[in-house]
């Protein structure tokens, strides 16, 4: 079996760190005595995460290549990528947490479970996601319910059945990725759509943007509107490449392309 | 093997008392309680008026078969949202505790819903997790929770051997296959379900099935022994694997009149599958 160099140190010093680090469940930081380095960490929020099932989804997918944390690292702890997944009631701790990790270099991946929350924990979710990561959400959008599988969602595609009655039953609501990689990854019902003017669209269904990708002045931040975490625990291999591709990216800087054609800008989308 | 039918097919409008006087006058052996489907029980439905229901059924000399509900067709345990999914969950829970009260050992469970928003592998691991953590109240009430095979309707576990394989999966002594004999339409032949499953068989549904009509607006279900069920087969195939258990009624089609009869005609076609008289 081949593995890399940086795989290799990775596993190690994530396994040294894990075991230093790993604490029971809640915000506590991770201990301050030295710097450290993960690679690349999921959190399980706990009750912050409205899906278990999209953990699960991320921690199949990434195998042993990961670090499971019930704690959010402290700033000083380095990891190359942090995975939040199915974030739903939050609190400003944990934003403060996680933009903290952005601010001192990390790569966050932050996948909204808002969809599947009431109004006042929406509400909150909007405020601190703007207030700390200066992100512009709407209300969920539920897209089998038929006014939107027919309608505003797919505006665009419709002009091109200009011959047939409007059917919402041909759009099949895909998530459309077109960073890292154009890829296509079936919807989980609810998604929250995200202003396009607060960083690059990655991924929308029809013409609503669902997934963005925004530098800060050390990390980057990707904010994922749709749950890809089940499709990832359904073994969609789409969804699975994807995530690795994100992983793998996010070595280097998240705000370069991979390589020339694999990043499609979002005026071509 | 015992015969019993659905506390649904009771004509509206009767009370529950004059629905179990029909059922032991037909000949039955019992009945199956339908949580959700008849205004004597329901979710809020309390415990004491429960052991009452189980009092009527016993003073009728009849027993609780088994309790089932078609409330998961509407919140499904495979659901994506979990609200949804904690509510059904709440579900079988209330027909365990009803079962234990009323005196029975297994509940009927629609285990999963495809759907076109809910993909297959979805519904897969989310219907695994339910049962798995189903399981240990079930194994506590001692109570066997039966997975219906409701093929066409769920669009879920088509055949035999996928529904073995997610039992496998599952891999929980509690938890097994309530077997729709009519259920399985021009997919497969239901001696084969049977014989595949055997033990974990927790009970029967019987109906018949015209297997080459299109399902359209009009039931393919219909009265035993005028379906394309091969019933021979079928008393072979459960002989063979020694099911003594119960057998229920579920007659989707309907009788327009004389309503009652089909209890009678039904128990009479019951007798004779069960005698062999075929």
């Amino acid at each position: 079996m081949k593995i890399s160099r940086r795989r290799f140190l990775g596993g190690v010093t994530a396994s040294a760190a894990t075991l230093l680090s790993l604490r029971p469940a809640g915000l506590d930081q991770l201990s301050p005595r030295s710097e450290r380095f993960l690679d690349c960490v999921v959190l399980d929020l706990k009750q912050h995460c409205v899906l278990r099932e999209s953990l699960q989804g991320y921690q199949t997918a990434l195998a042993g290549e990961h670090t499971l944390l019930e704690a959010i690292p402290d700033s000083r702890c380095r990891c190359r990528i942090v995975i939040a997944p199915g974030v739903g009631p939050m609190e400003p701790a944990i934003a403060k947490a996680l933009s903290g990790l952005l601010a001192a270099g990390t790569n966050l991946l932050l996948e909204s479970g808002a969809g599947f929350v009431s109004p006042s924990e929406f509400a909150t979710h909007q405020r601190i996601l703007h207030r700390y990561f200066r992100l512009a959400v709407l209300p969920p959008v539920d897209l089998w319910a038929g006014k939107f599988a027919g309608d505003a969602l797919f505006r665009a595609p419709r002009r091109l059945y200009t011959e047939k009655e409007p059917d919402s039953r041909q759009f099949i609501p895909y998530v459309n990725y077109v960073w890292p990689s154009d890829t296509k990854v079936r919807d989980f019902s609810r998604v929250v759509p995200v202003s396009a003017e607060m960083g690059d669209v990655i991924g929308r269904v029809g013409t609503l943007p669902v997934a963005l990708k925004k530098h800060t002045a050390s990390g980057t931040l990707i904010f994922l509107g749709s749950l890809l975490g089940p499709a990832l625990r359904a073994g969609d291999p789409e969804a699975r490449s994807w995530l690795r591709l994100v992983a793998t990216v996010s070595e280097g800087r998240l705000d370069l392309p991979m390589a020339a054609g694999q990043l499609k800008s979002v005026s071509q989308f | 093997m015992k015969k019993s039918i659905g506390d649904n097919m009771i004509p509206k409008g009767w009370t529950f008392e004059e629905g179990l006087e029909l059922v032991k006058k037909a000949g039955y052996d019992g009945i199956e309680l339908w949580l959700g489907d008849v205004p004597w029980f329901q979710m809020n439905t309390t415990d004491a008026q429960l052991s009452e229901l189980r009092r009527k059924v016993e003073n009728a000399g009849l027993v609780v078969s088994n309790v089932s509900t078609g409330l998961h067709w509407h919140t499904p345990l495979s659901a994506r949202d979990p609200r949804v999914r904690a509510q059904a969950i709440h579900i079988v829970e209330r027909q365990l505790e009803a079962a234990q009260l009323l005196g029975c050992d297994a509940i009927l469970v629609v285990a999963g819903l495809v759907t076109e928003e809910a993909p297959y592998n979805e519904v897969y691991q989310r219907t695994i997790d339910a049962m798995k953590q189903l399981a240990p109240s079930a194994t506590r009430a001692r109570v066997k929770i039966g997975c219906e095979n409701c093929n066409s309707e769920q669009r879920f576990l088509l055949s035999p051997r996928e529904f073995w394989t997610f039992l496998n999966d599952v891999n929980e002594p509690s938890v097994g296959i309530h077997l729709d004999v009519g259920n399985i339409h021009d997919t497969g032949f239901a001696e084969q379900w049977i014989e595949i499953h055997g033990s974990r068989i927790t009970r029967i549904h019987l109906k018949d099935v015209m297997k080459k009509r299109g399902r359209c607006c009009d039931t393919v279900y219909t009265s035993l022994f005028i379906g394309d069920n091969n019933w021979a087969a079928i008393r072979a195939a459960l002989i063979k694997v020694g099911y003594d258990g119960w057998l229920i009624a579920e007659m989707e089609a309907r009788y327009r009149y004389a309503i009652d009869q089909q209890f009678y005609d039904t128990a009479a076609d019951m007798y004779r599958l069960i005698s062999g008289r075929l």
